[in-house]
């Protein structure tokens, strides 16, 4: 079997327990492309970190295998796997200044001295860390020790760059920083990257394509797009971003529509993502965004009378809690002001979504 | 221990009961350590107060040849031999019971610190029969192995106290950056343990140091180590040259305490910098 | 997540974890292999000294047999007569039966010199019958309790040394009994070495608790500096302190100058060779044992509580008994025992600053082994030692688990 070119790393039915009993990772199957910047996005436990570790060689597969460049890795080393990992930790080595640290992959491959010199202080200038060779790791701060992790693992030009929810330490200004800051480094060298967080707003900020992992198993491989757009299950339109989900049961399906009756008896018209027959039941996922107040006549296939429940203010939006079909945690999200001062708790209103951005899925 | 504003009279009995006896314990624990040292210093020939007057008379004794720097010269060539053997196989053996589990670990573990735990009479018995029949009495390279076995445990009870609070991402790191195992354990590992190994080596080399019941079973007269030279010298002729020589060795355990409570410390401020 | 597929994942897995522990199993190898040998093995052979008793037998097989198979109730024959009058003869020639000689003497004391004396003049005997020319010679050839002896060192394994260790014996007849009295020191040496350790752990508990108490509670930097009063001792050498005690506790020593002088006494007190002086410098060297996992203990106590339970009303003897000691239980648990294991084990100390009396069983053993060469005395009353302290072993593993944190050294 021949891969297309531009696959770097191809996982053919990987599977891994720990106690024998239980596969933490299951049935997986994904190809990292070459120079993508690829996320594993998932829960806590649902085995990224042990996705990472069997690609860098620090577990072993329980069956199946990992081809790099169509090559099986089951026999390489750690050490000859040629990936510079950074981890949540950092894991800098903390007797070693930080030259020594970035200076360390070079050191391993007998790299020429003067040339050592000349690509530590490029890769700490890349991080913008330029001077700082004498300290030691503990004399950084948190977002300082990141770089010099990212630095360490990017000097040696690694196959390609594995990241443990590397900016997991840092707080919420800080993170966004990297955030851009690892994206640029990414286009600039066009290194591929396999990148793992729980943060669903990292993932789709930062990569090519997201990977959503549940209980080891994965849910959805897309552009931020598509899983954010287009959800392939109940599980992913839950995880990703704020979701709206509705149960009901399938009532009439044409072409690509479908009208779905919820339990409180109002029926909904929405697209089918995954096909369902009639009489199935399903889920319908809404985004807050796309569901409108007080919407213009005749601009939306649903239309439902709803009640206001409280409004939050978040800046550059307002949410909105409405009750509606017997519940009352119908989220909306409206730019700020958009409502004038008709939205008081209390108050009714119309609420409408077009058929278009509503979809119809399987059960989780 | 601080009395309440309010405190009974009883209180206060008990208060001052309790330091005196303190105070009782700490003169009786450094006292007698701290009282021999002028004698050393003595002119005259008898162990007790007032001092005929002061010299160095008796340290000139103690670095004649015979006995004493005969004694001090087995002393230390066997406890640099012991020290390095014990702390390279208790380094190893503590590494590889950190690193990965395998049946009977426990057990392992137990028996490699058993000896710390067997009265040393026993251990000597043991070693003196085991020698006597291998030919290893009265040899050097039969009390270093000895004291190998006396001073092991405290090397790797230190290591792998030290290996407890490692962070294992490190090793990982090293090797996903292309160092083979060896080179990562080397460059990585052993410099990050080292105060650990260190005091574990320093444990080694006191034991051996101030051993003397296993030289009094397996030793002849060319292994006479210092504490056995000391052992003979209490029993036989007491004379202020032994105070000297005590003098001697007060010191150079004043200097390892100190050695000691630094790399205590050094480990503690490296493992709280651990997580960060 | 689901169940694997099929048990040949556990096989895959099994084999990639157990080649991880094998590497990390063959760290460990070297100093397993050591101790194994060098340690563990020796201190079973005790075990096999302890009942090992070759000596009669290798020099005098045939007598060895005879008498083994003879019920001890009468005079042997004349076949154990010759067998023995034979192999006197041989064994005195080749120097041989000084040994077997020897090892009769641990039954019958006089027995060594009886058979040296019938070795030297064994030429006088040139033939039959060997009884009475034997009797001739020395008429104790003639005590049935003589043959019983040789009777009982056949061997080639004997249960005497275990049963001395324990002041006890077998008879001719097999059935144990008493030791006669002159034997019966072994089961006293054995409740000394008990006593001595019981009042020197007393000792450091009536000073130890105190102190540790006043080291956890005192600020930062003073607890630093009696901290290491405590260790300064601690890693001096035993020697060096023995020494100390010594040249304090002579009759003309520092003690007693110091209390003739304060008028406490009126003529120097005997404080050296004798159980005062070893009880001194015992809990001198014992004392850190306790008082440091005591320490690692209380500093972790939070210091609040005594003042809380004074607020909810106790009274500080009650808040201290309810309160304080049961959380200092297990560092007092495992200092206690730490203490009475170690000074079980006692040897140097006694040995420099007791007399005759004070002697413990560690005393016995390194008689026995390096003194008079018993090697099967000096394994029996190792294992007796070994046991005593082996007892206690568990009880100091349940303690120090029940969380003090604090290790040996
Ligand atoms: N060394 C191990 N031994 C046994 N089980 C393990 C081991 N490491 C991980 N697991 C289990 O495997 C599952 C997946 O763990 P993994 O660390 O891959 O999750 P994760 O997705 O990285 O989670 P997180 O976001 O919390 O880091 C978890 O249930 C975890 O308990
Ligand atoms: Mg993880």
């Amino acid at each position: 079997m021949t891969a297309a070119p531009d696959v770097l790393v191809r996982f053919r039915d990987v599977e891994k327990t720990y106690d024998g009993h239980v596969n933490v990772v299951d049935r997986l199957n994904l190809e990292i492309r070459r120079g993508e910047f690829l996320t594993l996005l998932g829960p806590s436990g649902s085995g990224k970190t042990t996705i990472l570790l069997m690609l860098a060689g620090f577990e072993a597969v329980t069956a199946g295998d990992i081809a790099l460049n169509d090559r099986s890795l089951a026999n390489v080393p750690p050490f000859r796997r040629n990936m510079g990992i950074v981890f949540q930790n950092y894991a800098l080595f903390p007797h070693r200044s930080v030259f020594q640290n970035v200076a360390f992959p070079l050191v391993q491959r007998r790299v020429a001295r003067t040339v050592i010199r000349e690509k530590v202080e490029t890769a700490l200038r890349m991080v913008d860390l330029a001077g700082l060779g004498d300290r030691r790791p503990h004399q950084l701060s948190g977002g300082q020790q990141q770089r010099v992790a990212l630095a360490r693992a990017l000097v040696f030009e690694p196959e390609m760059v594995l990241m443990d929810e590397p900016l997991g330490a840092l707080d919420r200004k800080l993170r966004e920083q990297m955030q851009i800051e690892i994206k640029h480094l990414h286009d600039e060298l066009g290194m591929t990257v396999a990148y793992v967080t729980h943060d669903q707003g990292e993932a789709l900020t930062m990569s090519d394509r997201v990977a959503i992992m549940n209980d080891g198993l994965i849910q959805q491989v897309g552009t931020p797009h598509e899983v954010y757009e287009e959800p392939a299950n109940a599980f992913v339109a839950g995880f990703v971003g704020e979701n709206n989900g509705f149960e009901g049961v399938v009532e009439s399906t044409e072409g690509a529509e479908c009208a779905v009756r919820l339990a409180s008896g109002d029926l909904v018209r929405a697209r089918s993502a995954t096909p369902r027959d009639r009489g199935e039941a399903a889920i319908l996922s809404l985004r807050p965004e796309r569901l409108s107040i007080n919407p213009p006549e005749g601009m939306t296939a649903n239309r439902f009378e709803a009640r206001i429940v409280e409004v939050i203010y978040f800046g550059a939006h307002d949410r909105v809690r409405l009750a509606m079909a017997g519940r009352d945690d119908v989220i909306a999200r409206v730019p700020a002001g958009a409502g004038g001062d008709t939205l008081l708790p209390g108050a009714p209103v119309t609420i409408g979504w077009s058929s278009e951005h509503c979809r119809v899925l399987a059960p989780a | 221990m601080a009395l309440p504003v309010n405190a009974t009279r009883g209180q206060h009995v008990w208060y001052w009961c309790l330091r005196l006896i303190c105070a009782f314990g700490f003169l009786f624990l450094v006292g007698p350590i701290v009282v021999i040292v002028p004698i050393s210093f003595s002119s005259g020939s008898f162990l007790s107060y007032p001092l005929p007057g002061l010299s160095l008379r008796w340290y000139e004794t103690v670095v004649e040849p015979f006995p004493w720097m005969f004694a001090l010269e087995n002393s230390l060539i066997v406890a640099v031999a012991t020290t390095l053997i014990a702390t390279t196989l208790g380094t190893l053996a503590a590494y590889g019971l950190t690193r990965a589990d395998f049946p009977g670990k426990p057990l392992i573990f137990g028996l490699l610190i058993s000896p710390l735990a067997v009265p040393v009479v026993i251990s000597a018995l043991g070693l003196y029969f085991f020698f006597a029949r291998v030919g290893l009495v009265q040899t050097h390279a039969g009390l270093v192995i000895a004291h190998v076995v006396l001073a092991v445990p405290f090397v790797v009870i230190t290591v792998s106290a030290t290996l407890k609070g490692f962070d294992w991402n490190l090793v990982r790191a090293a090797e996903s950056l292309g160092a083979p195992p060896l080179a990562a354990f080397f460059q990585v590992t052993l410099p990050l343990i080292a105060p650990g190994v260190l005091a574990g080596a320093v444990f080694a080399f006191v034991t051996s140091l101030d051993e003397v019941i296993v030289a009094l079973f397996v030793s002849g007269p060319a292994q006479i180590t210092l504490p056995r030279q000391l052992f003979t010298g209490l029993r036989d002729q007491l004379d202020p040259s032994i105070v000297a020589i005590a003098t001697i060795l007060i010191v150079f355990s004043l200097a390892l305490l100190a050695v000691v409570e630094l790399l205590q410390w050094r480990s503690a401020r490296h493992g709280s910098r651990r997580d960060t | 997540m689901t169940a694997p597929a099929g048990s040949s994942l556990e096989v895959k897995l099994r084999r990639a974890q157990r080649r991880r522990s094998f590497t990390s199993f063959l760290l460990v190898a070297p100093l397993l292999l050591f101790i194994l040998v060098v340690f563990a093995g020796p201190i079973l052979s005790l075990l096999y000294f302890s009942i090992d008793d070759p000596k009669l037998v290798e020099v005098m097989p045939r007598t060895a047999k005879i008498v083994t198979a003879w019920d001890g109730a009468e005079l042997p024959g004349e076949d154990a007569y010759a067998a023995v009058v034979e192999e006197i003869r041989t064994g005195y020639a080749n120097r041989t039966v000084a040994a077997a000689a020897m090892r009769l003497n641990y039954e019958i004391s006089g027995f060594r010199s009886m058979v040296m004396r019938t070795g030297r003049k064994i030429r006088r005997i040139t033939g039959p019958p060997y009884k009475d020319a034997l009797i001739g010679l020395d008429e104790r050839w003639g005590d049935i309790t003589y043959w019983r002896a040789i009777k009982a060192s056949a061997g080639p394994y004997t249960t005497r040394y275990l049963l001395a260790a324990v002041d006890l014996e077998r008879r001719w007849d097999g059935s144990v009994a008493k030791a006669p009295p002159e034997r019966t020191i072994y089961v006293e040496y054995l409740q000394r070495t008990f006593w001595i350790s019981f009042w020197v752990l007393a000792c450091c508990i009536v000073i130890g608790y105190p102190m540790a108490y006043l080291i956890a509670t005192s600020g930062r930097r003073t607890s630093r500096i009696l901290l290491a009063l405590v260790l300064l001792p601690f890693w001096t050498s035993l020697l060096v302190r023995t020494a100390a005690w010594v040249v304090l506790l002579q009759n003309k020593g520092i003690v007693n100058d110091f209390l003739l002088l304060a008028g406490i006494v009126d003529e120097p007190l005997t404080l050296i060779f004798n159980r005062t002086g070893v009880y001194i410098a015992m809990v001198h060297i014992l004392l850190p044992f306790l008082v440091l996992p005591l320490y690692a203990v209380m500093r972790n106590v939070p210091p609040g509580q005594l003042r809380a339970a004074a607020s909810l009303g106790a009274r500080p003897v009650a808040a201290f008994l309810s309160v304080y000691l049961p959380q200092t239980l297990p560092g007092l648990g495992a200092g206690c025992i730490l203490v009475f294991i170690l000074s079980l084990g006692f040897y140097i100390t006694p040995a420099l600053i007791g007399g005759a009396s004070d002697q413990m069983l560690s005393y016995l053993i390194a008689e026995f082994a390096t003194r008079t060469g018993n090697w099967g005395m000096a394994s029996a009353i190792a294992i007796l030692l070994l046991l005593s302290v082996a007892a206690l072993y568990p009880v100091y593993r349940g303690l120090v688990r029940g969380g003090t944190g604090f290790r040996f050294g």
